[in-house]
C-alpha cells in the first residue's frame, strides 16, 4: 500500500473514472488509426471515429503489394535481436562491475557511459567512422551503431538496479566458490530480471523503429527495416489516408507484440518489487 | 536458478540464429560494402564487354515514379542482359542522403538522377559527356543552356527532357464555368480571382507545410522581374545590392500581402501539402496553383480527367514571361563503372529508345530528331510562350546561394501575414549568412 | 574482492561504445571548428570559434533556444506530475490493474514519427479529432487549428511529448515505489497520518531517485527533441516551433557540416551547464538509505 485509504479502492468510483479517463486519451488516437486502415477511400478523408461502413481489407494487401514486407521484416529482425542481445549482455556486464568496484577509474567510466545520453551522434561524422572500420553499409555496421547507442541508457539504467543488490549476495557465492564469470550469470543477471525485461523492450523498440540509420547507413533499399520502407512507398499517397492508416498498423504491430509479451516480465518485475534495500 | 538459466539459453539460442542471418546479410553485401562504387559490376571496361554488368542509380522516388523510367530500364535489360538497379530514396529526404553521402566521402551510386545544376558536377565527381556521339543530336538552344552551366563549356550529364516550365497550373473547368478568360495584367487577374473567389472557390492554394511550393510563386513570378531589371541576379550574385534593395521584389512581397488581406489564398497555408493541393485543384476547389512541369506526372497518374492549363503570372503591362527551369539528367559517377554507364546513357539517347520514352513521358523534346506528339497540357502551353520568345531561364539555377529549406520557411512569411519588409529582411539575412558559409567572394 | 568484479567485464560495452559513439563525436566536435560545406567549391579551413560567432549572432538560433526551453519546461513539468499521480494510483491494489499498467505505457513502443503522423490527423483544423472531442463536450468554441497556429503550435506540439512518453516515466516512478518498505507505511498509519502526510513523509522520500531520474531524463530529452518536431510542424509556421534539434537538422542539409556541428556542440554543453547541477540539488534532498 502506498498511502492511499485503506478501505478498498474499488469502492471510489471517481478513482476509476480517471484511470479510464486517461486510458481512452492514450488508447484513442490507435484506435482511431485502425479503424480508418479500413475505410474506403472517400470515408477515410474524414479522419472520425465512426465505424467503417464497409472493411475494406484490401488496403492492406496493398501495401504488402507494394513494397517488399517480408525481406525488410527479416532485416529488422535480424539487425534487433543482435542489438538487444549485444546490449543486454554488455550492458549488464559493465554496469555490474562499475558499480562494485567504485572506485575513481570506475566512476570515471561510468560517466563517459552517461556522457553518451546527451552527446551529440551526427551522420556524417559515424559515416566516415563506419567506413574507417570498414563495415559501412554492413549488417554489422548498422548494428554496431544500434549497440553503441543504446549502451549508455542501459548502464543507467541497470547501476540504478544493481545498487540495490547487497554485496553480501556477492560474497556468499564467492565463499560457495563462484568464479566471477559464474558470479555474474548465476547469481546477479537473474535478479536483474525486471530492468533487463525494461531495457530489451527499450532497445528493441529504438532498433526496429529506428529510420535515420537505416536511411543513412544502409546503401540500397533491400536492406531497409520496415518502417523506413512502408514510409518510403507510402510517401507517395500521403492523401490516400486509408492506406496511411493500414501503413502505420503493420509498422506499430510487430513492436506491440513484442511488448505485450514482454510486459508481463515487466510488471511481474515491478510486484515482486526489486530487491528491497 | 533454472528460469534464468531457461532464458539464458533463448538469448544465446536467438543470437546464434541472428548470427546466422548476419553472416548470410554480409556475405551477399560483401560486394557492395568493399568496392568504391558500390555496384557489383562484373563486366570488364568498355571493349572486354559482353558479361553483363548491373549499374545502380540513386533516384528520388517521385521521379522514379514518373511514367518511362522502370519501362526503359526494364528494356534495357531485355535488350542487353544489363540491369539498372534503381535505388529510390523518398524525395523529402533526397538532397540529405545525398548531401550526406557526398560529405563523407562514401559510396556514391553510379548514375546520379538529379537536377541539372551547376554544382552537380563537381560535387558527384561527375564523367564528362561533351564528345559523346548524341550530343550533336542536341537542339542548338537546349545544348546553350546545359553548357552555359559550366565555366568551360562542357556537358555533364544526359537531360531527360528538355527544360522544366514553372507557374501557374489552372483548372480550365472553373475559368470556363466562370466565363473567366486567362488574364495578363495584375487588374485582370484580380479582377479574375474575385470572381473566382465569390463562387466559394479558393484561388490560389499555397501548401507551406511541404516547403517547396512556396518559392514556386517567387520563381514564377522573377522573369516578369527580370523583364524590368535584367541585372538583377548578377547583382544579387556579386553582392552589390540586397533583395530588399530591388524594387521589384518588394513590390512582389507587398503585391502578395494585398493579395492575402483580399482573401485569394487559402485559410490553412501552414498545414497545406503538395498532395492536398493537387487533390484540391482536381476537384474544382482550388483554382489555381503555383508549380513546376513536375506536377504533369502526379496529375496524369491521380486525377487524368483533369482538364489544366499553364499560364504566366501578370504583370503591370500585361507582357508575361515564364520560367524555363532545367531539366533533370542523369550523371555518371566517374570510376570504374563510368564507361558501362555511358554505354547505357548511349542506349537512352538512340533515336528508338527516346521515340519509346517520349510516349511514355511526352516532355520538351532534348534531341533534335525527336518528334513528341501529345506533349502535356502544360508544355504545350509553353511552347506557345517559348516561340513568342517570353521565357526567362530559371533563376535559382544562375543565383550563386545555394536554396535551402528554410528559406522556403522565410517566404512563407508573406502567405502567413508577416509584413512584407520584415520577410524581406529575413529573407536578405538568410541568403547572405548561406553565402558566407559558402564562402562566396564579396559576402 | 576486486577480483571478482575483473575489468574484462566493462571491455565488451567500451569496444562498440568508443570505437563508434565517442568516436563519431569527437569528430563532429573537430567538425564545429572547420568551415567545411557541402557546396562550397573551397576546401574546408580551420576557422576556430568563427561558428559560435556567427552562430550567437543568428536571431534563429535565440529564437530556438527560446522555443527548446519553453518545451522542455513544460514537458518535464506535466511528465513528471502525471506519471507521479498515475503511478500512485496504479501502485494500489484494484481488479484490472496490470491492464491499466500496460495501456499507459503503449503509446512510448511507437515510433515518434509514427506519432506524429497520426497527430497530424488528430489535430487538423476542421474534422480533427481533438476539435471534435472539443465540440462534443460543448467547448467547441475552443477550437483550434493547433499546429498551424502560431499561439498554439509550440503547445500542441509539446503535448504530444507528454502524451507519448508520461508511460515511461509511470514505469519508471512505479519501480521505484516498490522500495518502500510497508512497515513504514504502517507505522504512519498507526500514528494516524493522513494520505497526503504519509505521501509526504514516507512514500515520496523513497521514490525521490526515481522521481529524480524522471526529471533529469525528460530534460536531456526536451532539450534533445526533434522528432516529433519534424514530425508534425518542421519548426513552422515559419519558425515557431523552431528547436534546437530542427536547426541542426535544417543546418546539416544546408550543406553546413561545420555549423551545425557547432549548433550541436553548443546544444550539448547548454544541457551539461543545465542538468549537472540539477542532478546534484536533486541530489543533495535524497534520503540517505
Amino acid at each position: 500500500m502506498n498511502g492511499l485509504s485503506v478501505k478498498p479502492v474499488a469502492k471510489y468510483a471517481g478513482f476509476y473514472a480517471v484511470l479510464i479517463v486517461m486510458t481512452v486519451i492514450v488508447l484513442v488516437p490507435f484506435v482511431l488509426v485502425l479503424l480508418n486502415s479500413v475505410k474506403d477511400l472517400a470515408e477515410s478523408s474524414v479522419v472520425s471515429l465512426t465505424w467503417p461502413k464497409k472493411f475494406i481489407w484490401s488496403n492492406y494487401s496493398k501495401v504488402f503489394s507494394a513494397a517488399d514486407i517480408w525481406g525488410s521484416l527479416k532485416n529488422g529482425i535480424l539487425e534487433s535481436v543482435v542489438s538487444v542481445a549485444a546490449v543486454v549482455l554488455f550492458s549488464s556486464m559493465a554496469s555490474f562491475a562499475i558499480i562494485r568496484r567504485d572506485t575513481g577509474g570506475y566512476k570515471f567510466l561510468f560517466n563517459l557511459f552517461v556522457i553518451g545520453l546527451i552527446a551529440p551522434f551526427a551522420i556524417v561524422p559515424a559515416m566516415k567512422v563506419l567506413q574507417f572500420w570498414h563495415i559501412s553499409g554492413t549488417y554489422i555496421g548498422i548494428i554496431a551503431v544500434f549497440v553503441s547507442t543504446n549502451i549508455p541508457f542501459s548502464v543507467f539504467l541497470y547501476a540504478g538496479f544493481i545498487k540495490g543488490i547487497p554485496r553480501e549476495l556477492d560474497e556468499s557465492a564467492v565463499l560457495d566458490g563462484a568464479r566471477p564469470l559464474t558470479l555474474f550469470f548465476r547469481v546477479v543477471f537473474p535478479l536483474l530480471q525486471p530492468v533487463i525485461a525494461t531495457s530489451t523492450v527499450l532497445v528493441f523498440m529504438n532498433c526496429w523503429n529506428d529510420f535515420t540509420f537505416n536511411l543513412y547507413f544502409m546503401p540500397n533499399a533491400g536492406m531497409w527495416n520496415m518502417p523506413l520502407t512502408i514510409f518510403s512507398f507510402m510517401s507517395m499517397y500521403s492523401t490516400s489516408w486509408n492506406l496511411v492508416c493500414a501503413d502505420i498498423i503493420l509498422t506499430i504491430l510487430p513492436i506491440l507484440i513484442v511488448y505485450l509479451l514482454a510486459q508481463k516480465y515487466i510488471i511481474a518485475g515491478m510486484t515482486s518489487g526489486a530487491v528491497k534495500g | 536458478m533454472r528460469p534464468a538459466g531457461k532464458k539464458l539459453l533463448l538469448l544465446a539460442l536467438l543470437t546464434a540464429m541472428a548470427c546466422g542471418f548476419a553472416a548470410c546479410g554480409s556475405k551477399d553485401d560483401a560486394g557492395g560494402a568493399a568496392s568504391p562504387s558500390g555496384s557489383a559490376a562484373s563486366g570488364a571496361t568498355a571493349d572486354g564487354g559482353n558479361k553483363p554488368f548491373t549499374l545502380t542509380m540513386g533516384i528520388s522516388t517521385s521521379n522514379a515514379n514518373k511514367p518511362g523510367l522502370k519501362e526503359m530500364v526494364q528494356l534495357y535489360h531485355e535488350q542487353t542482359g544489363n540491369t539498372i538497379e534503381i535505388q529510390a530514396i523518398d524525395d523529402k529526404q533526397w538532397d540529405n542522403v545525398l548531401n550526406a553521402r557526398v560529405a563523407s566521402g562514401g559510396e556514391l551510386w553510379d548514375i546520379i538522377w538529379d537536377k541539372y545544376r551547376w554544382e552537380n558536377q563537381i560535387k558527384f565527381k561527375a564523367a564528362e559527356l561533351t564528345n559523346e556521339p548524341w550530343v550533336s543530336r542536341i537542339n542548338d538552344s537546349v545544348l546553350a543552356t546545359l553548357k552555359g552551366y559550366s565555366p568551360e563549356g562542357k556537358l555533364w550529364a544526359v537531360p531527360y527532357a528538355g527544360s522544366q516550365t514553372i507557374g501557374i497550373v489552372y483548372n480550365k473547368k472553373v475559368f470556363s464555368d466562370l466565363g473567366i478568360s486567362i488574364p495578363k495584367t495584375i487588374a485582370e487577374f484580380e479582377a479574375a480571382a474575385d470572381k473566382i473567389k465569390a463562387a466559394g472557390i479558393t484561388p490560389i492554394y499555397i501548401a507551406a507545410k511541404d516547403g517547396f511550393p512556396v518559392v514556386q510563386v517567387l520563381s514564377s513570378f522573377i522573369p516578369n522581374m527580370e523583364k524590368t531589371n535584367p541585372t538583377m541576379i548578377d547583382d544579387l550574385n556579386a553582392n552589390k545590392k540586397k533583395w530588399s534593395e530591388i524594387p521589384e521584389f518588394m513590390d512582389w512581397l507587398k503585391l502578395m500581402q494585398s493579395w492575402r488581406e483580399k482573401g485569394y489564398f487559402n485559410k490553412d497555408v501552414a498545414t497545406g501539402t503538395y498532395e492536398n493541393s493537387q487533390k484540391l485543384l482536381a476537384e474544382g476547389k482550388v483554382a489555381m496553383l503555383f508549380q513546376g512541369e513536375w506536377i504533369v506526372a502526379d496529375l496524369k497518374n491521380k486525377y487524368p480527367d483533369l482538364d489544366y492549363g499553364l499560364m504566366a503570372p501578370p504583370s503591370k503591362d500585361g507582357d508575361n514571361y515564364i520560367d524555363q527551369d532545367n531539366p533533370d539528367a542523369m550523371y555518371a559517377v566517374d570510376g570504374p563503372n563510368a564507361e558501362h554507364a555511358k554505354e547505357f546513357f548511349r542506349w537512352w539517347t538512340s533515336k528508338e529508345t527516346l521515340d519509346k520514352y517520349g510516349q511514355l513521358n511526352p516532355l520538351l523534346p532534348v534531341f533534335k530528331d525527336q518528334e513528341i506528339d501529345n506533349l502535356n497540357p502544360m508544355a504545350k502551353d509553353a511552347q506557345v510562350y517559348a516561340k513568342a520568345g517570353k521565357t526567362k531561364g530559371h533563376w535559382n539555377n544562375r543565383y550563386l546561394v545555394t536554396y535551402t529549406n528554410d528559406m522556403n520557411n522565410v517566404l512563407a512569411g508573406i502567405f502567413l501575414g508577416t509584413p512584407a519588409e520584415k520577410v524581406a529582411q529575413m529573407w536578405d539575412d538568410f541568403c547572405i549568412s548561406q553565402g558566407k558559409q559558402q564562402k562566396l567572394p564579396n559576402f | 574482492m576486486k577480483k571478482y568484479y575483473p575489468f574484462y567485464f566493462v571491455v565488451p560495452a567500451l569496444v562498440p561504445y568508443i570505437g563508434i559513439y565517442i568516436a563519431a563525436v569527437l569528430f563532429g566536435f573537430g567538425l564545429a571548428l572547420t568551415d567545411w560545406n557541402v557546396y562550397s567549391m573551397s576546401p574546408s579551413q580551420f576557422v576556430g570559434l568563427g561558428n559560435f560567432k556567427m552562430l550567437f549572432q543568428n536571431w534563429q538560433f535565440g529564437l530556438a533556444l527560446r522555443h527548446t526551453a519553453i518545451f522542455t519546461l513544460v514537458t518535464a513539468v506535466l511528465k513528471t506530475v502525471f506519471a507521479l499521480l498515475l503511478a500512485l494510483m496504479l501502485n494500489a491494489k484494484f481488479p484490472g490493474r496490470n491492464f491499466f499498467r500496460a495501456a499507459f505505457f503503449v503509446p512510448c513502443v511507437v515510433s515518434t514519427l509514427v506519432v506524429g503522423y497520426i497527430f497530424n490527423f488528430l489535430y487538423q483544423a476542421d474534422g480533427g479529432l481533438v476539435n471534435q472531442a472539443l465540440t462534443w463536450i460543448g467547448l467547441g468554441s475552443l477550437a483550434q487549428d493547433w499546429l498551424g497556429d502560431p499561439r498554439f503550435a509550440l503547445f500542441s506540439v509539446s503535448m504530444i511529448d507528454v502524451w507519448q512518453w508520461t508511460g515511461f516515466s509511470i514505469v519508471i516512478i512505479l519501480a521505484g515505489l516498490q522500495s518502500v518498505p510497508k512497515e513504514l507505511i504502517e507505522a504512519a498509519k498507526i500514528d494516524g497520518a493522513g494520505a497526503f502526510r504519509t505521501f509526504q513523509n514516507v512514500t515520496f522520500q523513497f521514490v525521490r531517485p526515481s522521481v529524480n531520474i524522471c526529471i533529469i531524463l525528460s530534460l536531456i530529452g526536451g532539450f534533445k527533441v526533434f522528432d516529433v518536431v519534424m514530425a508534425t510542424t518542421q519548426g513552422g509556421p515559419g519558425f515557431d516551433t523552431e528547436v534546437l534539434g530542427t536547426m541542426i537538422f535544417k543546418s546539416t542539409n544546408g550543406g553546413s557540416l561545420g555549423y551545425s556541428g557547432a549548433l550541436a556542440l553548443v546544444q550539448f554543453l547548454i544541457i551539461t551547464v543545465i542538468t549537472l547541477p540539477t542532478l546534484t540539488a536533486l541530489r543533495q534532498k535524497e534520503v540517505e538509505l
